[in-house]
């Protein structure tokens, strides 16, 4: 889960598979009194900034500026090097917040420990990319069969 | 062989935040970990502390913070 100041939080079973498999890209912390941790993901890449789009308008108070919309495409955040690991955009969100990424081999450990709560949006290759502009002339919000998941 | 990678999002917690929820049996609570040195008056958002990367907290029962940054 994500609290609303955007801390990720897993609880002690996830924790332990992660640990178990010597998953990179993290620190955790136990919430004292809980069966829940505060993963904080450490491996930051750099990343389009440009995906980003705002309203215009700044919090009068401490200047900070809401960004939408989110990275889709491979080819807008630099990949890691590791087979098992979490990693995020290199700068915050104008509101608060990463953007939060796993590799395949990550994302299917996950799957097979019970992970539940959690979406996965697979970015898009250059041939996808493609692709999806085509069908989304006529089909506004299509995306390849299976790119999506909810656990 | 290049593998795939997937963003992924968690359930959104509304009112589960750092500061209403870690607690201690001493009534003082927090603890040590990145942390975030602000909150707005105007729109409540927090920012992590991109520099010191750590931070000590310190809530107390009134929920009144002291936030040491290090």
């Amino acid at each position: 889960m994500t609290t609303d100041d955007y801390f990720l939080c897993v609880s002690d079973v996830i924790l332990h598979t992660l640990i178990n498999a010597d998953v990179q890209g993290f620190d955790h912390k136990q919430l004292p009194e809980t069966p829940w941790h505060v993963l904080s993901i450490t491996n930051r890449r750099l990343f389009d900034q440009t995906v980003y789009t705002t309203e215009g308008r700044r919090c009068s108070t401490c200047g900070r500026q809401a960004q939408y919309r989110t990275i889709q495409n491979e080819r807008e955040i630099e990949p890691p090097s590791e087979l098992l690991t979490f990693f995020c955009t290199a700068a915050e969100r104008g509101q608060g917040g990463f953007d939060s990424f796993v590799t395949e081999a990550l994302f299917r450990l996950l799957k097979d420990a019970g992970l539940k709560g959690a979406a996965f949006h697979r970015l898009f290759t250059a041939d996808e990319e493609i692709e999806i502009e085509r069908h989304r002339q006529t089909q506004p919000t299509w995306r390849p069969k299976g790119s999506a998941v909810a656990l | 062989m290049r593998q795939p990678f997937y963003q992924f999002w968690t359930s959104d917690q509304p009112d589960f935040n750092w500061l209403t929820r870690v607690t201690s049996r001493d009534g003082e609570y927090g603890m040590r970990f990145r942390y975030l040195k602000l909150l707005c008056r105007e729109c409540s958002r927090f920012a992590l502390d991109e520099s010191s990367g750590m931070a000590l907290i310190h809530i107390f029962v009134s929920k009144l913070a002291r936030v040491e940054i290090f």
